[in-house]
C-alpha cells in the first residue's frame, strides 16, 4: 500500500522561465529525490504545494521520455498560483502525483495526431508533443494548431518556433486573437482557424486542450470537419484538492476527473451530464 | 372553525387576483412527514389551498425572501413577529427592496416541535384545525390539547416578538399574545454573567468543541446578509478551515459580533442548528450590552439607523 | 450468539478494551452523540440513535496531514500520526452499513487513503441492533436491516429486560467473545420497524437509471429553491465524506490540514476565476442526492444513503430524499 498518498515528496527548482511578456505564465523545472521519481505518461498531473500556501493540480509539462526533471507550467490565477510564481532556483518545493489517466499514447500509436490549444492548454499537451518527437518513429503526421491572445501569449516560443517546425512530419499552425507589429501570422480565433486549416480526420485523433469556451467550439468545429466522437480527445478542468479520487470534489456525474480524467474522449463526454 | 386558514388562503388569493404580488410565500405541508411544513410558494390563486398555517411551521421564511426578490420578484409574504422583523432587517440592510414586499402579518400563537407531537401525540395530525387557548393549543375537531410548556420549539419558548409589526396588514387570527415561558429575555444571559470566568470559559467552550460549522445557522440568518462573508474568506483568511477551540473561538464571535446591533432575535439559527448550541444565548448577550451601553430600548427591532451602523463625528470614542 | 446479563456485559467489553480510547453514545442536552468516555454505558431507553454519529471518530472534523518545518530555505515534512487504538460503542446497523462504505471508499485503488485505513484497522466496533426506530428511519428502503452487523466486530442483541445476545464477525470480535461467559444459545430478536418507507418510484436497482434520466427535471429546482446552501445535510450524514485541504501556517512552521467540506456548501466547486459547475442550490442539491442514490451506485455498485433519517429531520428547510423521489416523479409540488 502506497504510503500517506497526501503527502508530497519535496523537489528543488532548478529554474524558472517566464513564458510570457506579462509574466503571467511561468515554467518550473524540478528535481525530485531519486527515491521520490515516479513514471507518468503525457497529460497527467501532479499537486505542486508552496509549504504554508497550499496546493494545486498542475499537468506536468514535459515528457515523460525526458525524466530526470519535471517541468510544469503555472498560469497565476489565485494564492497557490500566485505562490509558485515566486520560488525561485533552489527552492524546494512539494510534489505529489502522478495524477490522472494521461492521453492513450498506446492506442495512439502508428495514428496522425492533431494538437489543438489554446494559452495555457499547451502544457499538457506539450508533454505529449515531445514524447511524440522523442519517438517519431512510432507515429503518424502530427500538426499542432496553437493560438493565444496575443503573440505575447503564447507560451513555449523555442519550442513552437524553433524546434517543433524543423521535425520530420510535424506542422505548427500558431494564430493569435490580436496580433502586434511584429506579427505577421494568421490573426483569429482558434475554432475558425481550424475549421480554414480543414485538417483531414483520415486515421487522424484530434487532442484538445484550452479555455472551457475555447473547448466547446473547437469540439464543434472538429465535428463540422468530419471528425467522429471517438476520435476527438478533450482535457477537463474541474477544482481539485485531493487529486486521488477522495475528497469528491471534481465529479462529473460519476466519473471523478483527478482518476478518470482529465482525458475524455467526446463520446464519453456526451454520455456524462453537463455539469462542468 | 379553525383558527385562521381561511382568512389566509382569501388575503393570499386577493393578493393575487388583484395583481398586488407575483408570488405568496407561506408553508406546505410535508406530504411525506406528517409533522412537518417547509416553505413554499404560490403564484396562482388557485392555488392557496396549498398553504397552511398551523402550531407546526417551524421554518423562518425572511431569509428565503432575499433571494427570492433579488430578480425584482414582488412577494407577499406570510409573516410572524419572527419572520416581519426579518424581513425588516434585510429591507434597512438594503438588501430588499421595500416596495417588493407586501407583509401579511400573522399573529403567532407559538410554534411547535412537530417531531416531539408525533413521536408523543400523532393523533394530534388528524386535526381539521387548530385553537389557541393561551396555555395550550387545541385540536379541532379532536379536541386534543397540546401543552405549549412541553412541545414549544426553543426558539418560540425564548419569543417576545410574537406580534407582527410593521407588517402592510395583518390578519386577525388567534396568537400574537405575550409569551409567559419568556418573561426576561436576558435571563440566561444573567445567568452566565454570574459564573466565574473558568466556568464561562468551560461552558463555551463545550459548545465550541461541539458545534459542527455546518454553517446552517448562518444561512438561515436574515442579518447575515453580507455577498461574502468574512468567514470564507481565504485573503485574508479570518478564519481557518481546521476545527479546534481557537478557530470556533473566531466563527461565533465573528459573527456574533458582525450580527450585534443587527439580531432581530428570530431564533432562526437556534432552530436550525443541529447540536443545540445556544446561538441564542450569545446573541442576547450582545443585545444586552446594546440596552446598556447605547441605551437601545428595543436592540432587535431593525432601525433606519443604529448605534453600530453609523459614524459620528462627535463619537466619544472611549474605547480608545 | 452468547447471552448474557447487561453489567456482565459491559465488565467483559470494559476488560477486553483496556488500554483503548471508548467512544459511547452519550447525551448531551437534548441531543446524543459519540463522545470520549471511560468505558462502555448501559443504553437508556430513549436512546435511538445520535444526531451526530461515530463519522467523525474514523474521518475527524478537521486533522492534520502533515507537518512542515522550513529551516534555512530548506523544508521538512512529517506525516501525521493521527491515531489511537479505540472501540466504538454502540453503533447502530445504518452507521455499520455507512462506515462499511466509507470503508469501501476509502480503500478504492489506484490511491487508498492510508490515514483512515490505518484508524480503522485500529478500532474495534461494537454494534447494537435497534429495538426502536426513531421518527425519521427508513433503513429498510434502502437496503439495510436494523438487526444487521456490517462492518462491526461485536453485535449486540437487546433481549428481555436485562438480557442481551452477542454475536462476532471478525478476528478480534471472535477474540473478545472466547472470554465472555456466557451460555452459547440462538435467541429470538425482533429488530424495529422503521416508522418511513421512501416513496420508492422503482426498485432499488433501477433507482440510479431513473434518476439520471431526470437529471434536467425541473423538479430539482423546486425542491432546492429553499435550500440554505448549509453544510448541515452532508455533515450529519454518515456516509458523507467529502473533504477540503487547507494549510494552517504559524511563520515558517505549521500543518497541512483536511477538513469536512460539503457539495453544498457555495464555494465547493467554484475554481479559480469564479467559473462554478454548480452555481445554484438546485445543482447542489442534485448533487447530493444523486452522488447517493445514482454516482455512487454507478461507481461502486452501492447506494451510498442507509436510511439513517438524519438529514430528514434536520435540513432546516425540510428537503429530503422522499420529498425529491416524489418531486421528480412528476407526482407533487
Ligand atoms: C487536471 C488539471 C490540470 C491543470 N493543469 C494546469 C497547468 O498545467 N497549468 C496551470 O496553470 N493550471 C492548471 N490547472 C489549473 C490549476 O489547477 C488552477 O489554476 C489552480 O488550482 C488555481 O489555484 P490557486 O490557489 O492559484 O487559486 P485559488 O482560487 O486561490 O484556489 C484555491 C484552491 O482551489 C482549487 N482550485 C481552484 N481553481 C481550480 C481549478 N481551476 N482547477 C483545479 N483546482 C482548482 C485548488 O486546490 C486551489 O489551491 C489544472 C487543473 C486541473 C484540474
Ligand atoms: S448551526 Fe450549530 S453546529 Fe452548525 S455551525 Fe451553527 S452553531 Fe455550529
Ligand atoms: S442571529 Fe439568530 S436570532 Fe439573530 S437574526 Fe440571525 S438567525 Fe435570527
Ligand atoms: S438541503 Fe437542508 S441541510 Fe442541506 S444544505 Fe440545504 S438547507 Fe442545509
Ligand atoms: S442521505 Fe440522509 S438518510 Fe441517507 S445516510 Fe445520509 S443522512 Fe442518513
Ligand atoms: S459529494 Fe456531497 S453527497 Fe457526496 S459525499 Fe460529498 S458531500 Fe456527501
Ligand atoms: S480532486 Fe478529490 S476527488 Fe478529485
Amino acid at each position: 500500500m502506497n504510503p500517506a498518498p497526501l503527502v508530497p515528496a519535496v523537489g528543488e527548482v532548478v529554474e524558472v522561465r517566464p513564458e510570457t511578456a506579462s509574466g503571467d505564465i511561468k515554467t518550473l523545472r524540478v528535481r525530485l529525490p531519486e527515491e521520490d521519481r515516479f513514471s507518468f505518461r503525457p497529460g497527467q498531473c501532479a499537486m505542486l504545494s508552496v509549504f504554508g500556501v497550499g496546493e494545486c493540480m498542475i499537468s506536468i509539462s514535459s515528457p515523460p521520455t525526458r525524466p530526470e526533471e519535471l517541468e510544469f507550467s503555472v498560469k497565476r490565477v489565485g494564492r497557490v498560483t500566485a505562490a509558485l510564481h515566486e520560488l525561485e532556483p533552489g527552492e524546494c518545493i512539494g510534489i505529489r502525483g502522478p495524477y490522472g489517466n494521461g492521453f492513450p499514447v498506446e492506442e495512439l500509436r502508428g495514428k496522425g495526431l492533431l494538437v489543438v490549444a489554446g494559452g495555457i492548454g499547451l502544457a499538457p499537451l506539450r508533454s505529449l508533443v515531445n514524447y511524440v518527437v522523442d519517438r517519431r518513429e512510432e507515429y503518424g503526421p502530427m500538426r499542432i494548431v496553437y493560438g493565444a491572445r496575443t503573440p505575447q501569449d503564447l507560451c513555449f516560443k523555442e519550442e513552437i518556433f524553433r524546434s517543433w517546425p524543423g521535425v520530420p512530419q510535424v506542422e505548427v499552425h500558431l494564430t493569435v486573437d490580436q496580433g502586434d507589429e511584429e506579427w505577421t501570422g494568421p490573426v483569429g480565433l482558434v475554432p475558425s482557424f481550424l475549421e480554414e486549416l480543414a485538417p483531414s480526420p483520415e486515421g487522424v485523433v484530434a487532442l484538445t486542450c484550452g479555455p472551457p469556451i475555447m473547448i466547446k467550439f473547437v469540439l464543434e468545429a472538429l465535428q463540422n470537419l468530419g471528425f467522429d466522437d471517438h476520435q476527438v480527445l478533450t482535457t477537463l478542468e474541474l477544482k481539485m484538492q485531493c487529486g486521488i479520487g477522495k475528497c469528491g470534489r471534481c465529479n462529473i456525474g460519476s466519473r471523478y476527473v483527478c482518476v478518470d480524467g482529465p482525458v475524455f474522449s467526446l463520446k464519453e463526454l456526451r454520455q456524462m451530464p453537463a455539469e462542468y | 372553525m379553525s383558527w385562521a386558514l381561511p382568512a389566509v388562503d382569501a388575503l393570499a388569493a386577493r393578493l393575487l387576483e388583484d395583481r398586488l404580488v407575483d408570488a405568496v410565500l407561506g408553508w406546505a405541508r410535508d406530504p411525506d412527514l406528517p409533522w412537518q411544513r417547509y416553505p413554499h410558494r404560490v403564484d396562482e390563486p388557485s392555488r392557496v389551498g396549498e398553504l397552511v398555517w398551523d402550531p407546526f411551521c417551524a421554518p423562518g421564511l425572511a431569509k428565503l425572501v432575499f433571494r427570492m426578490t433579488e430578480g425584482g420578484l414582488k412577494l407577499g409574504v406570510l409573516a410572524r413577529g419572527c419572520d416581519a422583523l426579518g424581513v425588516w432587517r434585510l429591507i434597512h440592510d438594503r438588501r430588499i427592496a421595500r416596495e417588493n414586499v407586501y407583509l401579511l402579518g400573522l399573529p403567532c400563537p407559538g410554534m411547535a416541535d412537530g417531531v416531539r407531537v408525533w413521536e408523543e401525540c400523532p393523533e394530534a395530525f388528524d386535526a381539521a384545525g387548530w385553537e389557541d387557548h393561551g396555555s395550550h393549543w387545541v385540536a379541532v375537531p379532536t379536541g386534543i390539547r397540546l401543552p405549549k410548556e412541553r412541545f414549544l420549539l426553543d426558539k418560540c419558548l425564548q419569543c417576545q416578538v410574537r406580534w407582527p409589526r410593521q407588517c402592510d396588514e395583518v390578519l386577525a387570527v388567534q396568537g400574537g399574545s405575550w409569551n409567559p415561558f419568556c418573561e426576561d429575555r436576558y435571563r440566561q444571559v444573567r445567568q452566565l454573567e454570574e459564573l466565574p470566568l473558568p466556568q464561562r470559559f468551560d461552558f463555551w467552550r463545550g459548545w465550541f468543541e461541539r458545534c459542527l460549522r455546518c454553517f446552517a445557522c448562518r444561512q438561515v440568518c436574515p442579518a447575515c446578509n453580507c455577498e461574502s462573508c468574512s468567514l470564507d474568506q481565504f485573503e485574508p483568511n479570518w478564519l481557518e478551515r481546521e476545527v479546534g477551540v481557537a478557530t470556533q473561538f473566531i466563527f461565533h464571535f465573528t459573527r456574533a459580533l458582525h450580527v450585534a446591533g443587527r439580531c432581530v432575535d428570530c431564533g432562526e439559527c437556534q432552530r436550525a442548528c443541529p447540536v443545540g448550541f445556544p446561538l441564542g444565548a450569545l446573541n442576547r448577550k450582545m443585545m444586552k450590552d446594546m440596552e446598556d451601553l447605547f441605551g437601545v430600548r428595543e436592540p432587535f427591532v431593525p432601525q433606519e439607523s443604529e448605534p453600530l451602523g453609523e459614524f459620528a463625528l462627535d463619537d466619544p470614542d472611549e474605547f480608545r | 450468539m452468547k447471552l448474557v446479563r447487561g453489567s456482565d456485559m459491559l465488565r467483559w467489553l470494559r476488560r477486553c478494551g483496556e488500554g483503548r480510547r471508548w467512544v459511547v453514545p452519550a447525551k448531551e442536552d437534548r441531543h446524543w452523540l459519540f463522545a470520549e468516555r471511560d468505558g462502555p454505558v448501559v443504553f437508556p431507553p430513549d436512546y435511538r440513535n445520535a444526531t451526530v454519529g461515530p463519522k467523525g471518530w474514523l474521518l475527524p472534523r478537521s486533522e492534520p496531514i502533515l507537518y512542515y518545518r522550513w529551516t534555512g530555505g530548506r523544508v521538512s515534512v512529517t506525516p501525521a500520526q493521527g491515531w489511537r487504538p479505540q472501540v466504538i460503542y454502540g453503533v447502530r446497523p445504518c452507521d455499520l452499513k455507512a462506515i462499511a462504505l466509507l470503508d469501501s471508499i476509502m480503500a478504492s485503488e489506484p490511491w487508498p487513503e492510508t490515514q483512515y485505513l490505518t484508524r480503522r484497522a485500529h478500532t474495534v466496533l461494537v454494534g447494537m441492533a435497534c429495538t426502536a426506530a426513531s421518527s425519521c428511519c427508513f433503513c429498510t428502503s434502502m437496503g439495510v436491516h436494523p438487526a444487521e452487523s456490517y462492518a462491526a466486530d461485536l453485535m449486540i442483541y437487546p433481549l428481555q429486560g436485562e438480557e442481551y445476545g452477542v454475536a462476532a464477525f471478525s478476528e478480534v470480535g471472535r477474540e473478545w467473545l472466547a472470554q465472555l461467559e456466557g451460555e452459547e444459545a440462538d435467541a429470538a430478536f425482533s429488530p424495529a420497524v422503521p416508522a418511513l418507507s421512501l416513496p420508492m418510484p422503482t426498485s432499488l436497482e433501477d433507482l440510479p437509471g431513473w434518476l439520471e434520466r431526470r437529471f434536467d427535471d425541473p423538479g430539482w429546482q423546486r425542491l432546492a429553491w429553499r435550500c440554505l446552501s448549509c453544510g448541515l445535510c452532508a455533515y450529519l450524514c454518515p456516509t458523507c465524506y467529502c473533504y477540503g485541504i487547507s494549510d494552517v501556517d504559524r511563520g515558517g512552521a505549521g500543518r497541512r490540514v483536511r477538513w469536512w467540506d460539503a457539495c453544498t456548501l457555495p464555494d465547493f466547486s467554484r475554481m479559480a476565476g469564479g467559473h462554478d459547475p454548480r452555481p445554484t442550490t438546485t445543482e447542489r442539491v442534485r448533487q447530493r442526492i444523486m452522488h447517493k442514490l445514482a454516482y455512487h451506485p454507478a461507481r461502486q455498485g452501492e447506494i451510498l444513503c442507509t436510511g439513517c433519517g438524519r438529514c430528514i429531520e434536520y435540513c432546516p428547510m425540510g428537503i429530503h430524499l422522499p420529498a425529491a423521489l416524489r418531486l421528480l416523479g412528476g407526482d407533487g409540488r
